[in-house]
């Protein structure tokens, strides 16, 4: 576990293995704001280097329509080679779906409700 | 909660849902669910729902934003379109008939706009040109041509000349034309009027104004090259006898005539002008005194050869007296150019007339 960064609205560290991991605090509304405090603190999580993604929705409650778009812009795609979402209640379900529907489709992005399954398909997108 | 509380709340959320929904189908899409976040599906319903609305309210306020900005720019075009000096006319090129067309144009032709958007190019043109008006339209689709100039008719029937730029583009998938018309009425009426107040109105040579203008710019140009120029100071011999014994619509006759025989006989460089009365000059660029007496003398023979028809019955042999000065042998400056040619022209005539003079010397 290397250079954990906490912000607001979640935990943001390089796993031993080379995935990075952002795992969202409960009850969380996430704004465009929340979105950007929390990729820059991917960044310095991860050196700036493109890793796969392992993002932790389950306790999440909503997220604002700026912050959708922002996750699934451009820039944040340029970031990580393959996101992996951890979802469970039927509300991060819906959201991680709706982001899948967004994200840049050279970006692959998969939804999990198992984190086993979700670290083991991000291993095959480690540099 | 009691299976029978559970149940309860989750119709009361159900309800909360098909509210949600009847709001967005009657067009209001602000409306949001609460989510309890408790981990029900009835939660995961509300969160899609209300993702729905944001996103379609969202895409529904930028399509509004368009459509405003698609209207302004329609309503910049149209002020424009209407407000331009000359004339616009949007055609479909297969059919040829109109499609738009600005208030210039109708203006124009005498047209409302609604009588002209009936009509097509054809109607626009004399009948007498409608095959020819078909072949250049032709030519313009093939983008041989884009300005020209035609004859158009106006409602009443009345012709007139415009200017015409095309050009071409695809408005809603249809082919057009677009023509914009500059009416040259006016162009051409000014360019007569500026012609007409050159010239005698009544032998048509240049007028008394338009001959100092002339030998003043032949002045300066013969002072950058160096060469010469000679004037001719034509008197008619006897004109006021002429007028007397014939009458003044015979003496203008005359005049006209002999006006129109100097014209003629002059060289296309030289500038045959009405000096006043009966008097004519004629400047005679690039030609030194020799070559000019001897113009002068054959012009002199041949108004002496001719008979003048008096527009009565009557004709007439009339004879002239003519002054001959160069510059710069004679005279320095316009003034003293003129002075001298006539004052050789009045030595002509104290001679005995019928003959042609140098300053200075005997005829």
């Amino acid at each position: 576990m290397e250079n954990v960064q906490t912000v607001k609205v979640a935990k943001v560290w390089l796993g031993d293995d080379g995935i990075a991991r952002v795992v969202h605090v409960p009850d969380v509304d996430l704004t465009l704001a929340d979105a950007q405090e929390t990729m820059a603190a991917y960044s310095r999580a991860t050196g700036g280097n493109r890793c796969p993604l392992f993002v932790d929705t389950r306790r999440m409650r909503s997220m604002s329509r700026e912050s959708r778009h922002y996750y699934a812009s451009a820039e944040a795609a340029e970031v990580a080679s393959a996101v992996a979402l951890l979802v469970d209640t039927p509300v991060s379900r819906v959201l991680g779906n709706f982001y899948r529907g967004l994200s840049n489709p050279y970006l692959p992005t998969r939804v999990f409700t198992n984190e086993t399954d979700a670290l083991a398909w991000l291993q095959g997108y480690r540099a | 909660m009691s299976a029978r509380n559970s149940n309860s709340a989750d119709d009361t959320r159900i309800a909360e849902i098909l509210n949600q929904i009847m709001q967005f189908a009657a067009g209001d899409l602000r409306a949001r669910g609460s989510l309890k976040n408790d981990g029900s599906v009835l939660d995961g319903v509300i969160a899609g729902i209300n993702i729905l609305g944001e996103e379609l309210e969202a895409r529904i306020t930028q399509l509004q934003q368009t459509q405003q900005e698609t209207a302004e720019s329609e309503l910049l075009f149209h002020s424009i379109f209407d407000s331009v000096q000359d004339g616009i006319i949007v055609a479909d090129a297969t059919t040829k008939r109109f499609l738009q067309v600005n208030a210039a144009i109708c203006r124009m032709l005498g047209y409302t706009r609604e009588e002209l958007q009936k009509l097509d190019i054809l109607a626009i043109h004399p009948p007498q040109d409608i095959s020819s008006i078909e072949r250049i339209f032709e030519r313009i689709v093939q983008n041989e041509l884009s300005v020209l100039t035609l004859q158009m008719m106006r409602k009443d029937g009345s012709v007139f000349q415009a200017e015409i730029n095309t050009s071409k583009m695809s408005i809603k998938g249809v082919p057009c034309m677009i023509g914009v018309f500059r009416d040259l009425s006016g162009q051409l009426r000014l360019e007569q009027a500026e012609e007409l107040a050159r010239h005698d109105g009544l032998t048509g040579l240049f007028n008394h104004e338009t001959f100092k203008v002339l030998l003043a710019n032949e002045l300066e140009r013969i002072q950058r090259s160096g060469t010469s120029v000679s004037l001719l100071m034509i008197d008619i011999d006897h004109f006021k006898n002429v007028n007397d014994t014939q009458g003044h619509l015979a003496g203008d006759a005359i005049l006209h005539q002999i006006g129109q025989l100097l014209q003629n006989s002059a060289r296309t460089i030289d500038s045959v002008c009405r000096y006043g009365g009966e008097e004519i000059t004629l400047i005679l660029p690039m030609t030194n005194s020799d070559e000019a007496m001897q113009m002068a003398e054959r012009l002199r023979i041949m108004v002496e050869k001719q008979a003048f028809d008096c527009s009565n019955g009557n004709s007439l042999h009339i004879t002239v007296s003519i002054g001959v000065a160069s510059y710069p042998l004679h005279a320095q400056t316009l003034t003293a150019l003129i002075d001298v040619a006539d004052a050789a022209m009045y030595a002509a005539k104290h001679a005995g007339r019928n003959r042609s003079c140098f300053p200075y010397s005997a005829c």
